[in-house]
C-alpha cells in the first residue's frame, strides 16, 4: 500500500526579493503555531523547538541558504488537525507534505508565491478549493485527491499557466470541468470519483457550477 | 502521662480495694480507647516494630508509645505517631478516642480515605496528617471540628475542592493543605475565618480568582501561600489590610494586572513571592518605603516594565532580589549598593542598559550576581572584587560589556561560576583569574587541595568575545576546573598540557581560536572529560593515543585544523563517544582497518569530510553503528546534548554542545545537538568501491553525505529503508545504474542530490520524489524523465510527469479529452463528433481502462 501522504507544496524560483520583510524567526513562529494545531501521536514534530534562532535545524524542515524555510516534509507522519493561516507566512516555502489533516484548506496558502507543488492528497480536507490558489503563479503540481472537498473547481485556476499535474479525484466536487489554460491537457483520471462533477464545460451553454 | 501513670502505680501500691475501684473506673473508659488503638494498630504495618513491641496489654495504654492521657478523665487525649514508617489505612475505630485533642500521624505511609468517624472527635485541636499518601476528597465533616486550631494535611494526595464547611472551624489558626491535588475555587468563606494566621494551599490545581475583600476579615494573618496553583485575576488591593502578613506567596499562578500599591503597607513583610505570573506595570517608587523587614523579593518571570526604582535601596534587609525575565529598562540604580545584606541579585533577561554601578561590588555579602541577557555595557569596574570576597557566581553573559576583564577579578577567590560569554571583552585573560589570593597567603607546605577554591568545581564561560593572547599558565593551579569555554575568541599559543591532568574537567571548548601546536595529551585515566571541542584552530600532528583513556568522552570535535593522522579507529573503544568530527584536516589512509571489536557503538554523528581518506567504506562500520538504529522519540520534548552545572539547589548553568555540519546542502550550525540527531558525512575524500548495502540498516539516520568521492557501483536499494533520512547526497561520484525505486519510500527526504554520477534510466517518480528539481539529478548523461528535460525512450518511462495516483499510461484518455476539448471551441457537435470518431476508430479501450481504474481507486479509498 502506497503511503497515503499528503500534502506537498513546492516552488521553483528562489525569488528572495519577493518578501524582504519575512524574517526567519517569524517563519519559526508560524511553524510553531502550526504545530500547536496539530496532533502528533508519533512525535515527529518533537524537535520543533521555538527557542532556537531559526527553524532550519528542526526535523522535516528545509531552509535555503538565507535561512528561509523552503520545504516541509511531513508525508506519512500521522499528524492530524487543521491547517491555519500561519502557513501563508512562509513566503519562501517550496514544499509541504503531510497527512490526516482535517478542516478547510486555508485561503492564506494562496500567498505562497514561490510554491511549485501543492500536495494535499490523502487527507480529510473539506470545504472548497480556495480561489486564492490562482495566485500561485509558480505552481506546477496541484494534487488534492482523496479528500472530502466540495464545490466547483474554481475557474480562476485556469490562469495557472505553469500547472503540469492536476489531481482532484476522489472528492465530492461538483459543476463542470474547466478546459482553458493548463486544463486543456489534464485527463479524466484527474477528476475521477467526483459523483457530481460533470464533463468538460460547454462554454456559453452550461454554467460552470451546474449541478452544484 | 507521667502523672497519670504515677496515679496508677500509687493505686496499685496502696490498696487492692482502691485498685479494684480505680480499675473499675478507668478500665472501662480506657479500655474503649485501648480497643480502638489495638484496632488502629491491626490496620497498619509497623516495620520498625515501634508499636508492636510496645502497644501490648502488659502495659497501661497511657504508657504506650505516642499515647498521652488526660489527667481528669484518664482518657487518651493525644496520639502522636509521626515519623514511624507506619503503613496502612486509618481505622474508623479511631473515632472512639472520644477525648482526643491532638492527632499527629505525619510523615508515615498512611493511605486511603480519612474515616468519617474522625468527625466525631469534637475535642480535637490539632490534626496533623502531613506527608502521607492519604487520598479521597477533603472531607466536609472537618467543619464540625470547631475547636481545631491546626489542620495540617500537606503532602498527601487529597483531591476535590476545599469544602465550604471549613468556615465553621472558627478557632482555626493554621490551615495547611499544600502539595495535594485539590482543584476548584477557594470558598470565599475561608477568608472569613478571622482566627487564621496561616493559609497554605501551595502546589494544588486551585483555580478562580481571589475575592476583593480577601483581607477584610483576616487581621491575624501572617502567612498566605497560594503558590503553584492555577489562580487568575488580579491581586486584590485589600491585601494591604492583612497588616500582620510576613510571608506572601502568590507565585507560579496566572495572576494578571498590576502589583497593588497597598503591598507597600505590609510593614511586617519578610518574604514576597509573586514570580511566575503575568503581572504587568511597574514597581511603585514607594514600594520599599515601609518594608524595612523585607528579606526576599522575588518578582521574576512576569511582564513588569519601567525602571527599577532607586528607592529599592530602602529595603535595607533584602537578602534576595530577583527581578529577572521581565521587561525592566533603564539603568541599575546605584542605590542597590545600600542593600548591605544582599546575597543574591538576579536582574537577568531584562532590557537594562548602562554600566554596573560599582556600588554593587561594594556589597560584601553578595554571593550571586546575575545580570545576563541585558544590554549592559561599558567596562567592568576596576575594583571588581575588592570587596566582593564572597562572590561565588558572576553571570554577565550576553550583554555589551567591553574592555579588559579587570585583573582585580582575581580577588574573588570564591568564584565558582564566571559567565562572560557573548560580550565584547578584549585584551588578555588576567592571570589573576585563575589564581587566588588564598593561594598567595598559603602557608608553605600546606596542601593545595585544602584551599577553598580548590575544593569547589570551577566553571569559566568566556566564549564569543575578543580575548587574545595565550591561556595564562596559572590555569594549571586550578585542579578542580570543571568547565572551560573560551570558544570564539582570538586566543593563540599552545593549549596548556596541564588540562589533560585535571580529573574533574568535563568540558573543554576552545573552538574557533588560533591555537597552534599539538593537542594536549590526556594523562588522567578515568577522568570526566565529556566534551572536547577544538574545531577551527591550527593544531597539527596526531590525536594523542592517550585519549583512549577518556571513557566519558561524548563529543570530540577536531574539525578544521591541520591534524595529520590515520583514522583513529581506536576511538571506537570509547563507550560513550557520540559525536566525532574530523572534518577538514589531513587525515589519510583507509578506514577499512576498522576492527569490529572497536565498536563506535554510541556514535551518532560522524563527520570525516574534507580529508584524504582512501579505500573502501567497510560494511562492518555500519554494522556497528548501533546508536543510529531504532532511536525512540523522546516523548517529553526535545533533549539536547550538554551538561548542567549546579550552583546550589536551584541555579543551573547549561553548557550546550554545538557543532557545525553540512545539512541539506548547507553548512549549518547546530547550536544545540538533538540527542536523536544522526549524521554520516564522508564527503570530499577519496573513498572507492561501492556503497555498502549495510547502510540501509541505519533506520534512524537523518543525514547521509557520501558526495565527492570515487564511489562506484549501483545505489543500494537498501537506502529505501532509511526511514528517518532527510538529506541524501551521493553527488559527484561514479555511481551507475538506475536510481532504485525504493528511494521513493523516503517520505521525509527534504534534500536529494544524485547529480554528477553515471546514473541512467528514468527517474522514479512517486510520492514526493518528483518535487526535487533538476539540480538533484543533473550531470548524469543517462538519466531521463521529469524533472530533466531529456525525455525517456519508449521503453523508459512516462514522458510527462505522472499523476501521483495513476501509474498507467494515460496517453489515450488524454488524447481523447484533448481532442474533445479542441472541439468545444467549435461547438458541441463538432467536439462530440471528434470524440466519437476517436472513440470509434480504434481507441475504445480508454473507457474500459477508466472504469477499471476508478473501481481500483474506490477500493483504495476504503482502505484509507
Amino acid at each position: 500500500m502506497a503511503p497515503l501522504s499528503l500534502f506537498s507544496l513546492f516552488l521553483c524560483c528562489f525569488l528572495l526579493l519577493l518578501s524582504p520583510a519575512t524574517s526567519t524567526n517569524s517563519e519559526g513562529n508560524a511553524l510553531h503555531a502550526l504545530r500547536r494545531r496539530l496532533s502528533d501521536p508519533t512525535n515527529v514534530l518533537q524537535s520543533w523547538d521555538p527557542t532556537l534562532v531559526n527553524p532550519c535545524t528542526w526535523f522535516h524542515v528545509t531552509c535555503d541558504s538565507t535561512n528561509h524555510v523552503i520545504r516541509l516534509d511531513l508525508g506519512n507522519s500521522n499528524v492530524s488537525g487543521t491547517l491555519g493561516p500561519e502557513l501563508g507566512q512562509l513566503q519562501h516555502l517550496q514544499e509541504l507534505y503531510k497527512n490526516n489533516i482535517r478542516g478547510k484548506i486555508p485561503n492564506e496558502l494562496g500567498n505562497l508565491k514561490n510554491l511549485v507543488g501543492m500536495d494535499l492528497y490523502g487527507n480529510s480536507f473539506e470545504g472548497e478549493i480556495p480561489k486564492s490558489f490562482a495566485r500561485l503563479k509558480s505552481l506546477r503540481f496541484l494534487r488534492l485527491n482523496n479528500n472530502n472537498l466540495t464545490g466547483s473547481i474554481p475557474r480562476e485556476l485556469t490562469a495557472l499557466s505553469n500547472l503540469k499535474v492536476l489531481d482532484v479525484s476522489d472528492n465530492d466536487l461538483c459543476g463542470t470541468i474547466p478546459v482553458d489554460g493548463p486544463f486543456a491537457m489534464f485527463s479524466m483520471p484527474s477528476y475521477a470519483n467526483n459523483k457530481r462533477l460533470n464533463g468538460p464545460e460547454l462554454k456559453g451553454l452550461v454554467p460552470y457550477d451546474f449541478g452544484c | 502521662m507521667n502523672r497519670n501513670s504515677t496515679c496508677f502505680l500509687l493505686l496499685v501500691a496502696l490498696s487492692s480495694q482502691c485498685l479494684i475501684f480505680c480499675l473499675a473506673m478507668t478500665v472501662k473508659n480506657l479500655s474503649t480507647d485501648q480497643f480502638a488503638l489495638v484496632q488502629f494498630k491491626d490496620n497498619i504495618v509497623d516495620p520498625q516494630n515501634a508499636l508492636t513491641n510496645n502497644w501490648t496489654s502488659s502495659s497501661c495504654v497511657c504508657n504506650w508509645v505516642g499515647v498521652s492521657c488526660g489527667v481528669i478523665h484518664e482518657r487518651v487525649i493525644a496520639l502522636n505517631l509521626s515519623n514511624m514508617k507506619l503503613t496502612g489505612t486509618i481505622s474508623p475505630h479511631i473515632g472512639n478516642l472520644s477525648f482526643l485533642q491532638s492527632l499527629d500521624l505525619s510523615t508515615n505511609n498512611f493511605y486511603g480515605h480519612l474515616p468519617k468517624e474522625l468527625g466525631q472527635l469534637h475535642r480535637l485541636r490539632l490534626i496533623r496528617l502531613s506527608f502521607n499518601g492519604l487520598n479521597g476528597e477533603t472531607p466536609s465533616w472537618l467543619g464540625n471540628l470547631h475547636r481545631v486550631k491546626m489542620l495540617i494535611m500537606r503532602n498527601n494526595t487529597f483531591t476535590g475542592t476545599i469544602p465550604e464547611t471549613l468556615v465553621n472551624m472558627s478557632n482555626l489558626e493554621i490551615l495547611d493543605l499544600g502539595y495535594n491535588q485539590l482543584f476548584g475555587q477557594i470558598p470565599s468563606s475561608i477568608f472569613k475565618i478571622s482566627s487564621l494566621k496561616e493559609i497554605d494551599f501551595i502546589d494544588n490545581s486551585i483555580s478562580g480568582s481571589l475575592p476583593a475583600d480577601l483581607c477584610y476579615h483576616l487581621p491575624k494573618l501572617e502567612g498566605l501561600n497560594l503558590g503553584s496553583n492555577e489562580l487568575s485575576g488580579t491581586i486584590p488591593p485589600s491585601i494591604g489590610k492583612c497588616t500582620n502578613l510576613q510571608i506572601l506567596a502568590l507565585n507560579a499562578n496566572n495572576f494578571s494586572g498590576i502589583i497593588p500599591r497597598s503591598i507597600g503597607n505590609l510593614t511586617q513583610l519578610k518574604e514576597l513571592y509573586l514570580w511566575g505570573n503575568n503581572l504587568q506595570g511597574g514597581l511603585h517608587d514607594d514600594l520599599c518605603h515601609h518594608l524595612p523587614k523585607l528579606e526576599v523579593l522575588q518578582l521574576h518571570r512576569n511582564e513588569l516594565f519601567g525602571n527599577i526604582p532607586s528607592s529599592i535601596g530602602k529595603c535595607i534587609n533584602l537578602q534576595v532580589l530577583a527581578l529577572f525575565t521581565n521587561k525592566f529598562s533603564g539603568i541599575i540604580p546605584t542605590s542597590i549598593g545600600n542593600l548591605t545584606r544582599l546575597q543574591e541579585l538576579y536582574l537577568g533577561a531584562n532590557t537594562l542598559q548602562g554600566q554596573i554601578p560599582s556600588s554593587v561590588f561594594n556589597i560584601s555579602s553578595l554571593r550571586f550576581i546575575s545580570l545576563s541577557n541585558n544590554s549592559l555595557s561599558d567596562n567592568l569596574p576596576d575594583d571588581l572584587c575588592r570587596h566582593g570576597l564572597k562572590l561565588e557566581a558572576l553571570y554577565l553573559h550576553n550583554n555589551k560589556f567591553y574592555g579588559n576583564i579587570p585583573s582585580s577579578i582575581g580577588g574573588c577567590y570564591n568564584l565558582q561560576f564566571l559567565e562572560l560569554s557573548a560580550n565584547q571583552f578584549s585584551g588578555l585573560i588576567p592571570k589573576g583569574l585563575f589564581n587566588s589570593t588564598k593561594l598567595k597567603e598559603q602557608v608553605p607546605g600546606k596542601h593545595l587541595s585544602t584551599l577553598d577554591r580548590q575544593s569547589n568545581p570551577l566553571h569559566f564561560f568566556m566564549s564569543d568575545n575578543d580575548l587574545m593572547g595565550e591561556i595564562p599558565r596559572t590555569i594549571c593551579n586550578l585542579s578542580s576546573l570543571a568547565l572551560i569555554d573560551l570558544s570564539m575568541n582570538k586566543l593563540g599559543g599552545v593549549i596548556p598540557s596541564c588540562l589533560g591532568n585535571f580529573s574533574y574537567l568535563s568540558i573543554v571548548d576552545l573552538r574557533m581560536n588560533k591555537f597552534v601546536g599539538k593537542m594536549p595529551p590526556i594523562y588522567h585515566e578515568g577522568g570526566r572529560l565529556r566534551s572536547l571541542n577544538l574545531n577551527g584552530n591550527q593544531l597539527e600532528g596526531a590525536i594523542p593515543t592517550s585519549f583512549v583513556n577518556c571513557k566519558s568522552l561524548e563529543v570530540l570535535d577536531l574539525g578544521n585544523n591541520n591534524l595529520n593522522d590515520s583514522f583513529p579507529y581506536w576511538l571506537g573503544k570509547l563507550p560513550n563517544l557520540q559525536v566525532l568530527v574530523l572534518r577538514s584536516n589531513r587525515f589519510h589512509g583507509g578506514i577499512q582497518d576498522f576492527n569490529a571489536t572497536f565498536s563506535f557503538s554510541s556514535l551518532r554523528l560522524i563527520d570525516l569530510s574534507r580529508n584524504e581518506f582512501t579505500g573502501r567504506i567497510p560494511p562492518a562500520l555500519f554494522d556497528n553503528l548501533k546508536a543510529m538504529r531504532d532511536i525512540q522519540e523522546n516523548k517529553t520534548g526535545p533533549s539536547y546534548m550538554g551538561e548542567s552545572f549546579y550552583y546550589r539547589y536551584n541555579i543551573v548553568s547549561y553548557y550546550n554542545d554545538s557543532i557545525t555540519v553540512a545539512l541539506k546542502g548547507l553548512e549549518m550550525k547546530l547550536k544545540r545537538i538533538l540527542t536523536d540527531f544522526t549524521i554520516i558525512d564522508f564527503s570530499c575524500n577519496h573513498f572507492q568501491g561501492s556503497i555498502p548495502e549495510a547502510v540501509g540498516e541505519l533506520n534512524s539516520l537523518v543525514v547521509l553525505n557520501l558526495s565527492h568521492n570515487s564511489l562506484t557501483g549501483n545505489i543500494p536499494p537498501s537506502l529505501g529503508k532509511l526511514a528517518a533520512l532527510e538529506s541524501l547526497d551521493l553527488s559527484s561520484n561514479k555511481l551507475q545504474g538506475r536510481i532504485p525505486k525504493q528511494l521513493t519510500e523516503l517520505t521525509f527526504l527534504g534534500a536529494l542530490n544524485l547529480s554528477h554520477n553515471n546514473l541512467e534510466g528514468p527517474i522514479p517518480l512517486a510520492n514526493h520524489l518528483d518535487t526535487f528539481s533538476n539540480d538533484s539529478y543533473g550531470g548524469n548523461s543517462g538519466l531521463c524523465g521529469f524533472p530533466l528535460s531529456k525525455k525517456c525512450g519508449s521503453d523508459g518511462g512516462s514522458e510527462s510527469p505522472p499523476s501521483t495516483v495513476a501509474e498507467h499510461d494515460e496517453s489515450e484518455t488524454a488524447l481523447f479529452w484533448k481532442i474533445t476539448a479542441m472541439g468545444y471551441g467549435c461547438g458541441l457537435v463538432f467536439g462530440l463528433s471528434m470524440g466519437y470518431i476517436v472513440f470509434k476508430t480504434g481507441r475504445p479501450r480508454w473507457l474500459l481502462k477508466m472504469i477499471k481504474r476508478n473501481a481500483h481507486k474506490r477500493t483504495r479509498t476504503r482502505i484509507h
